[in-house]
C-alpha cells in the first residue's frame, strides 16, 4: 500500500556504510520515533457519511414532519392575527419571540426522541465499521463510506439500537463549535454592530421600494442595498472571519489534523478544537 | 540483534515513506484526502449567472413583500378606517342634531301658529291665510334639513368614492405586479433552460470538438487537413448555434402566448375585482342618498276652508286640523331621523366589512408573495443542486487524477488535506468554451 520513495532507500543505504551498529540502531530509532505520530495517524479511511435526507423519509420522521408542519401552519395563523394588532416594532419582535418559542417547543417534543433513536443508530454503525468521524453528506463532494442504509435500516427495525461500548476513535478530521466563536464579546460585538447597520439599510431600501415607479428605481435601491451592506461586511465581519480561520488553521497544524469543519457537518466522532480556538481568539 | 535492526529499519523506512506522502499531500499532489471550495467552484460555473438572478429577485421580493413594512399597513388600515368612521359618525350626529331642532322649532310655529288660528277664528282671519303661512315655515324648515343632509352626503360620497379610487388603484398594482413577476419567472425558468440546454449540447460535442482541436493544434497537420478539421469545428458551431436558436424561437413563442395568457387572466380577474368593488361603493352611495331621498319634506298643510269664519265648527275643526299636522310632522321627522341614523349605522357597517375585505386582499397579497418567494426559492434550489452535481462530478475526475480518496466542501481550515478548488475550477471553466 505505502510506496518507498528512492530517497528513503538513499538514506538507509548511506548509514549501512557509514555507521557503526550501535550508530545505525540509534539513528534508525530516532527516524523511526520522529516518523511513527504520521505513520499511525494518516489512514483516512475511517471517514463516514450520512444522508440526513434520507432519515428525514423514513415514516416515523415523516410522520413526526407532518404533525410539525401542521402545527406550524396553525401557529401562522395566529401570528398573522396578533402581529397585525402590534403596535410598534418591539411589539412585533415580542410576538414573533413567542411564536418561536412555542414552534421550538413543539418540535423537541415531536422529534427529540427521534433524533436521539438516530444517533445510537448512527453511532452503533460507525463503531461497527470503525469509523472515527461521520460526516453530513452535503459536505461530501467524494469518496467516503456511505452508511445511510445502514442506520435507516437500524432506525426502522422494531429494536431499540445499542449504543456502542467505546467512544470513537481520534480522528485526524477536526470540528469547531461557531456558536461558541459567535458567543465571544469581540466577535458578538462585531455581528450586533452589522446587523444594526443592515437592519437600517433594510428599512432604507424597503421605502425606496415602496416609493419606486419603475424596475430601473427598483433595481437601483436593491442594487445600493447590497453594495452597502457588503462594504460594512467586509468591514465589521471579514477581519473576524479572516482572523478565526487563521486561528483555526493553526491549531488544525498543531493538532496534526486534516481538516476542520463546522460543527453542523458533524454527524458523529471527529476531534473538537472548539476550545482550542476560542483560547486563541479570547 | 539482526531482528531488532530488521525491525527499526521497516519502521523507520515507513515513517520515511508517509512522511514524504503526506507532505505532497500538503503541497499538491498525492495526498488520501481533499477539498474543495465549493462557493468559488459555484461561481465559476456557467449556470452561475442565473443563480445569482434567482437570488437577486429572492432578495428583492423579500424585501418589498415580506418586511417590518409590510406588517404595519395592518395599522394604517385600522387608523384610515378610524377615521372615516368618525366623520361618518360626526355626520349622523350633526343630522339627528338638526330634525330636534326642526322639531323644537316646529313646535313652536305650531303653537304660534294654533295661537293664530284661535285669534283668527275671532278676528276674522281665514284658515288660509294660517295654513299658508303653516305651509310657509315648514318649506323653509324642510329646506335646511335637506341642505344640511345634502351636505353631509357629498362629504360621505367624496369620503366612498377616495376609498373606491384607493381600492381599485391597489387592486391594479397588484394585479399588475403579480402579472410581471409571473412573466419574469417565466422568461427565467425558460432562460435557464436555455442555458442548460446549451451546455448539454457543448458536453455532447466535447470529445468530438477536443479532438478536432488536437488535431487542429498538430503543426504537422497539412492545409487540406487543416482545412478540414476546421470545417468540422464550424460545423459543430453551426450545428449547436441552430439547435439553440431553434430552442430560443420557440421559448419566444412559449413567452409571447404566456404573456398574452397573463393579460388575459389578470384582465379578467382584475375586472372581477373592480366589479366588486365598484359594486359596493355603489350600493353605499345609493343607500343614504335615498335617505336624503325621503326627507322630501312633510306634507303641506292642506286647506280646508269649508267653514267660514266665526262658525262654531270652524276653531274645533281648524284645532283638530292642526293637531292632526303636528302629529304627521312629528311622527315623519322622527321616522326621518331615525331612517337617517340608521343608514349611517347602515353605511358604517358597510365600511366596516369593506375594511375587513381590504385587509383581507392585503393578507392575500401577501401570501401571493410568499408563494412567489417559494417558487422562486425552489427554483433557486433545483438550479443550485444542478449545478453541484456537476461540480461534483467534475471534481471526482480531478480527485481520482491526483490520487485523492475523499473530497469534502466547505471546510472551516484545512491541515494536511489537499486543495483541489483551483485545478477543479478550470475543469469546469472549460464547460464554458
Amino acid at each position: 500500500m505505502l510506496s518507498l520513495p528512492k530517497s528513503s532507500f538513499a538514506l538507509a543505504n548511506f548509514a549501512f556504510r557509514c555507521l557503526s551498529l550501535n550508530k545505525i540502531c540509534a539513528f534508525l530509532l530516532a527516524m523511526a520515533l520522529l516518523g511513527a505520530p504520521l505513520a499511525l495517524a494518516a489512514d483516512v479511511t475511517d471517514i463516514g457519511y450520512v444522508d440526513q435526507e434520507a432519515l428525514a423519509a423514513i415514516p416515523r420522521f415523516a410522520a413526526a414532519n407532518r404533525q410539525l408542519i401542521a402545527y406550524k401552519a396553525e401557529l401562522d395563523k395566529q401570528f398573522t392575527q396578533q402581529v397585525r394588532g402590534a403596535r410598534s416594532a418591539d411589539d412585533q419582535a415580542r410576538i414573533a419571540q413567542d411564536f418561536q418559542n412555542r414552534f421550538a417547543e413543539r418540535q423537541r417534543q415531536l422529534l427529540g426522541p427521534l433524533f436521539a433513536r438516530a444517533q445510537v443508530a448512527i453511532a452503533s454503525v460507525a463503531a461497527s465499521k470503525s469509523l472515527s468521524v461521520v460526516l453530513d453528506k452535503r459536505i461530501v463532494v467524494f469518496g467516503g463510506q456511505d452508511i445511510t442504509k445502514n442506520v435507516v435500516d437500524l432506525i426502522g427495525g422494531i429494536a431499540d439500537p445499542v449504543p456502542p461500548i467505546n467512544t470513537p476513535p481520534p480522528s485526524r478530521v477536526g470540528w469547531v463549535d461557531q456558536t461558541q466563536i459567535d458567543a465571544l464579546p469581540s466577535v458578538k460585538a462585531a455581528e450586533q454592530t452589522f446587523a444594526k447597520f443592515q437592519a437600517d439599510q433594510q428599512r432604507i431600501a424597503q421605502g425606496k421600494m415602496k416609493g419606486a415607479r419603475t424596475d430601473a428605481d427598483r433595481s437601483k435601491a436593491m442594487s445600493d442595498y447590497q453594495s452597502a451592506v457588503g462594504a460594512e461586511q467586509k468591514k465589521d465581519i471579514q477581519p473576524i472571519v479572516d482572523r478565526t480561520r487563521g486561528v483555526v488553521a493553526d491549531v488544525a497544524r498543531k493538532r496534526n489534523l486534516i481538516m476542520v469543519v463546522d460543527r453542523n457537518n458533524i454527524i458523529y466522532g471527529g476531534t473538537d478544537v472548539t476550545a482550542d480556538v476560542t483560547a486563541v481568539l479570547k | 540483534m539482526r531482528a531488532l535492526l530488521g525491525t527499526l529499519l521497516l519502521l523507520a523506512f515507513a515513517a520515511c515513506a508517509r512522511s514524504e506522502s503526506t507532505s505532497a499531500g500538503d503541497s499538491d499532489h498525492g495526498g488520501r484526502v481533499g477539498y474543495v471550495r465549493m462557493d468559488v467552484l459555484v461561481k465559476s460555473h456557467p449556470l452561475y449567472s442565473q443563480l445569482s438572478a434567482y437570488e437577486k429577485s429572492i432578495e428583492a421580493l423579500s424585501l418589498r413583500e415580506i418586511g417590518p413594512g409590510a406588517a404595519s399597513s395592518g395599522n394604517d388600515l385600522s387608523k384610515q378606517e378610524a377615521e372615516l368612521q368618525t366623520e361618518l359618525q360626526a355626520a349622523a350626529e350633526r343630522t339627528n342634531r338638526l330634525l330636534k331642532d326642526k322639531q323644537d322649532e316646529y313646535s313652536r310655529r305650531e303653537h304660534d301658529a294654533i295661537e293664530a288660528a284661535l285669534a283668527g277664528s275671532s278676528s276674522g282671519s281665514s284658515t288660509a291665510q294660517i295654513a299658508a303661512r303653516l305651509n310657509a315655515t315648514a318649506a323653509k324648515q324642510q329646506s335646511s334639513a335637506i341642505a344640511q343632509a345634502h351636505q353631509d352626503l357629498g362629504t360621505y360620497r367624496g369620503a366612498v368614492v377616495a376609498q373606491d379610487k384607493s381600492a381599485s388603484d391597489a387592486l391594479v398594482k397588484t394585479f399588475n405586479e403579480r402579472a410581471n413577476r409571473l412573466y419574469r419567472d417565466k422568461a427565467n425558468q425558460l432562460q435557464a433552460q436555455e442555458s442548460q440546454y446549451s451546455l448539454q449540447l457543448a458536453q455532447t460535442d466535447a470529445p468530438q470538438r477536443l479532438q478536432l482541436r488536437m488535431k487542429l493544434s498538430n503543426l504537422a497537420l497539412d492545409d487540406a487537413g487543416r482545412k478540414e478539421a476546421q470545417a468540422a469545428v464550424d460545423a459543430l458551431d453551426k450545428k449547436e448555434s441552430d439547435a439553440l436558436a431553434v430552442m430560443r424561437t420557440k421559448d419566444q413563442q412559449t413567452l409571447a402566448q404566456y404573456q398574452d395568457q397573463l393579460r388575459t387572466q389578470t384582465r379578467g380577474d382584475l375586472d372581477k375585482q373592480l366589479a366588486a368593488v365598484h359594486s359596493r361603493s355603489q350600493a353605499k352611495l345609493g343607500a343614504p342618498a335615498s335617505a336624503v331621498g325621503n326627507l322630501g319634506g312633510p306634507a303641506p298643510v292642506s286647506v280646508n276652508a269649508g267653514k267660514g269664519p266665526g262658525q262654531q265648527a270652524a276653531p274645533a275643526a281648524l284645532q283638530a286640523k292642526l293637531q292632526a299636522l303636528h302629529r304627521q310632522y312629528q311622527d315623519q321627522f322622527n321616522a326621518d331621523a331615525k331612517q337617517t341614523i340608521a343608514d349611517f349605522n347602515k353605511t358604517r357597517e358597510d365600511l366596516q366589512r369593506r375594511f375587513n375585505q381590504l385587509r383581507g386582499a392585503d393578507s392575500t397579497a401577501q401570501t401571493s408573495a410568499a408563494q412567489q418567494l417559494a417558487s422562486l426559492q425552489k427554483q433557486h434550489d433545483d438550479l443550485y443542486a444542478q449545478i453541484v452535481a456537476q461540480i461534483q462530478r467534475e471534481v471526482q475526475t480531478v480527485a481520482k487524477s491526483h490520487g485523492v480518496d475523499v473530497v469534502v466542501s466547505n471546510v472551516v481550515a484545512s491541515g494536511g488535506s489537499v486543495d483541489l478548488t483551483q485545478d477543479a475550477e478550470k475543469q469546469i471553466e472549460s464547460l464554458h468554451e
